[in-house]
């Protein structure tokens, strides 16, 4: 039978009818989500989805989010490492880890970033040399969000120094809860330690945690960045206003005050364009007309920003040829964001000298002015978004290259 | 709201630009646009007649195809691409719109004439003294005649109708009027305009005979100038795509250093850069264009578009000439003649801080 919206509707109505409970255990309900394909609408049947087409997941989010009902475990990387082992490993891979991703029982971190290779991925150092019955790693990660934390990392290893930088690598699950891997955390610039530095010492991965083929890390990895832009492109998710009552929001609250905790200042990385209108009302900057002028710039390009994305939703729901438009959501995100900044710069005024308790919005708006930074330099900076759209979008000449020929011979860090 | 178009508007699209292509070339363009009366009759003619768009969105029974706001927006977005040159804008959009927001009887007996392209109609509601509201206005009409001056009026030279905006003595109420082109005691005077495909005029009345054709007030001005911004940011969208597929083309065949200048980083970044305000500006237009009848959101959407696509148009239109070099700078090399339409189109109606202003207004705050 076809998915039909109404059809849709109608479905989820019922089933969240008769199975959500406010007060359900949290990981005992996201496995009913698992097991009954609501979780993952999109995937296929016989994986915890339900084969609907990606126009329609929409709706079935706004029926969730109608009656308050908590859905799958997204923080963090979840939601590409589930899309990549989904469409990269095999079945007893996407046995073993997808449940537990996705319940949020399973912490997970990507482990693509070297201090040598960032911008440039396929240039990755760190190596990983099959022996026996294992794959021994040795190398160095840095930026790694969560590492501290989890209990699986996505690894992008070099396995071949003698064929060109892309070819070479290859793509593994490495138990991040072993003797060989050492996590260091870092201090980000707005005092936050939300990524690290992973050293892996002859740490061991074993022959089925290597995904897809030996060499064909690369497409994996591009696999895992494009959902990781695609959820960048998507619209931001309703924030509840105020928690509901129910024991499973308690649950929620306490996995986000511990496992969400590296992603409690990412919000402000964003600008919190949402703040923007109370705070120059608030700092009485309202009436000062290049507030003004700034504060409706900022408004309109997150309007158009929202409809941007709508338009390109509409387009997919209608199956009419990806335009331009769905390209473009991670650098306007880049462009409000600092927009954003500039708002609450001037509206905060001297006020932006403070940091701490004693600072405006118990500094709130001091994290916002050094959280924005990151925006434009996580999950690609906005210089390699801007080639990507000029020569995939525009379809732009490539830049001639200087790292061809074998891995090996190719100049480095 | 639809944030997709239809398959027929993407088929009235297609068609308009087509037609566009083929008949309103820009090498055509030069041609008329220093011709009298600046522009080819023939061709406003085949669109508005033979094509259906002289009333896209006028009722059936005055002669309009009866659609939406969005597909006059549509065919708009085209002729900006194309830098069509005609009475399009002011005849079959700004004056149609008057004479539809006048609502009686009497300025409807004109629409027949103008959506069939039987006549070009213009409007004159400028003065240098009433810009974008109507408290400073000094043209005045007493018995019938009118008094004083207006501005910027587009095709004013060459118009058959001129509908113009006045204050109604004594009552000192407002009235929008309708002058026969030929009438006496008005007197025409062509300005050079910087924008060459898009004819100015100023207007003097020294009791100039005058029909009153409806009750004219702040809100039915309001409602005017809205819509007029959303058709010019509609159409600003058109030709600041244009001007990023001119950019993208000169810059796939130019080479420099031994590679096209396109595989250069300064210049895809700018192009990157053009795309996002185009897109931001195209999803204002675009959606602004469904507010046309909510009285509520209309100026706050007709502001946003305005003040977006003004910037957008500017912007990839000296990015355009910029990534020319110096050809880019030439009077033979056609971008320049966009360049003037964008930079005319960003103050026209108001600019992009004046908007940002209004939008907020809108907004209550
Ligand atoms: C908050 C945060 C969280 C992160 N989390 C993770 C994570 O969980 N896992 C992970 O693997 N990584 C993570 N990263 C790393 C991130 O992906 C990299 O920092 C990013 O890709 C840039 O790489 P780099 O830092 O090596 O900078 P570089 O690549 O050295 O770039 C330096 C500068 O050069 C520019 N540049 C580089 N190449 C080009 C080019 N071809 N054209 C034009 N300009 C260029 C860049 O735009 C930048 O301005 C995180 C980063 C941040 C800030």
């Amino acid at each position: 039978m076809q998915w039909t919206e109404a059809r849709v509707r109608q479905e989820v109505r019922t089933w969240l009818g008769e199975n959500w409970d406010p007060n359900a255990r949290l990981i005992e309900w996201r496995n009913k989500l698992m097991d009954s394909g609501w979780g993952m609408p999109a995937w296929p049947t016989h994986w915890f989805g339900k084969d609907m087409p990606d126009g329609l997941i929409p709706t079935v989010q706004e029926e969730f989010a109608r009656v308050n009902a908590v859905g799958v475990a997204r923080t963090g990387i979840r939601l590409w490492a589930a899309e990549t082992l989904l469409a990269h490993g095999n079945d007893e891979q996407r046995e073993r880890f997808l449940r537990k991703i996705l319940t949020g029982e399973e912490i997970w971190c990507q482990l693509f970033s070297e201090p040598g290779s960032g911008s440039d991925l396929a240039g990755v150092t760190t190596r990983a040399e099959r022996k026996g019955q294992e794959w021994i790693v040795n190398g160095q990660k840095v930026w790694t969000t969560s590492a501290h934390h989890a209990d699986y990392g996505l690894l992008l290893a070099r396995t071949n120094w003698d064929v060109p930088k892309h070819q070479g690598m290859t793509y593994f699950v490495v138990d991040m809860k072993q003797e060989g891997v050492e996590v260091r955390p870092l201090k980000q610039m707005n005092g936050h330690a939300s990524f690290n530095q992973v050293f892996f010492t002859d740490a061991r991965i074993p022959l089925n945690n290597r995904i897809d083929e030996e060499g064909n890390g690369w497409r994996v990895a591009m696999t895992t960045l494009m959902h990781e832009r695609r959820a960048a492109n998507a619209l931001a998710g309703q924030s509840r206003s105020k928690t509901p009552e129910g024991t499973i929001y308690e649950e929620e609250r306490c996995e986000n005050t511990v496992l969400s905790e590296p992603y409690t200042w990412y919000p402000q990385r964003a600008g919190r364009v949402d703040l923007a209108i109370d705070r120059a009302a608030a700092t009485k900057t309202l009436d000062n007309p290049v507030v003004r002028q700034e504060l409706a710039q900022l408004l309109m390009m997150s309007q158009c920003s929202e409809w941007t994305a709508l338009r390109a939703r509409a387009a997919r729901e209608k199956g009419q040829p990806q335009g331009p438009e769905g390209s473009l959501g991670k650098l306007a995100n880049s462009y409000i964001a600092r927009q954003a900044l500039r708002v609450h710069t001037i509206t905060t005024g001297l006020g932006s000298m403070l940091e701490g308790e004693d600072a405006p919005m118990e500094g709130l708006i001091a994290e916002i002015l050094l959280s924005v930074p990151a925006i434009s330099i996580a999950g690609g900076t906005d210089e390699i978004q801007k080639n990507i759209i000029a020569e995939r979008v525009l379809g732009m000449e490539k830049e001639p290259r200087l790292d061809g020929g074998p891995f090996r011979e190719v100049r480095k860090n | 709201m639809e944030f997709a178009l239809t398959a027929e508007q993407t088929q009235l699209r297609d068609t308009v630009a087509q037609f566009l292509e083929s008949r309103c070339p820009i090498s055509h363009t030069r041609e008329v646009m220093t011709s009298t009366p600046g522009y080819d009759k023939e061709r406003w003619v085949n669109l508005g007649r033979d094509m259906g768009l002289g009333g896209i969105h006028a009722p059936t029974e005055c002669g309009g195809a009866g659609l939406s706001y969005s597909e006059t927006c549509i065919v708009l977005e085209q002729m900006g691409n194309a830098l069509y040159c005609g009475p399009y804008f002011s005849s079959n959009v700004l004056a149609v719109n008057a004479l539809l927001i006048g609502g009686t009887t009497e300025s409807r007996q004109f629409l027949a004439d103008l959506v069939s392209c039987n006549r070009t109609a213009t409007i004159a509601f400028i003065e240098e003294d009433a810009l974008w509201n109507l408290s400073g206005v000094q043209c005045s009409e007493r018995d019938g005649r009118i008094n004083g001056e207006k501005s910027y009026v587009f095709n004013g030279s060459s118009a058959d109708l001129i509908l113009v905006i006045a204050r109604c003595q004594p009552e000192g109420i407002f009235g929008l009027f309708a002058l026969d082109g030929g009438a006496k005691g008005l007197h025409k005077d062509s300005v050079k305009s910087l924008d060459l495909t898009r004819q100015l005029a100023r207007l003097t009345l020294k009791n100039a005979d005058a029909l009153r054709l409806a009750d004219w007030n702040e809100h039915k001005h309001r409602q005017f100038l809205d819509l007029a911004c959303i058709a010019l940011a509609n159409e600003m969208v058109g030709g600041a795509q244009r001007m990023l597929d001119s950019a993208l083309e000169y810059s796939s065949t130019r080479v420099q250093f031994g590679r096209t200048i396109g595989s250069l980083q300064a210049i895809k970044h700018k192009c990157a850069e053009m795309l996002l305000k185009i897109e931001f500006a195209r999803s204002a237009a675009l959606c602004a264009a469904q507010f046309v009848r909510d009285e509520s959101e209309r100026s706050k959407m007709a502001s946003m578009a305005k003040a977006m696509a003004s910037d957008a148009f500017m912007n990839a239109a000296s990015e355009c000439i910029q990534i020319h070099g110096g050809i880019g700078f030439t009077w033979e090399n056609d971008t320049h003649l966009w360049y003037r339409r964008a930079k005319s189109s960003e103050v026209y109606l108001g600019d992009s801080n004046y908007h940002r202003e209004n939008y907020l207004q809108s907004l209550g705050l």
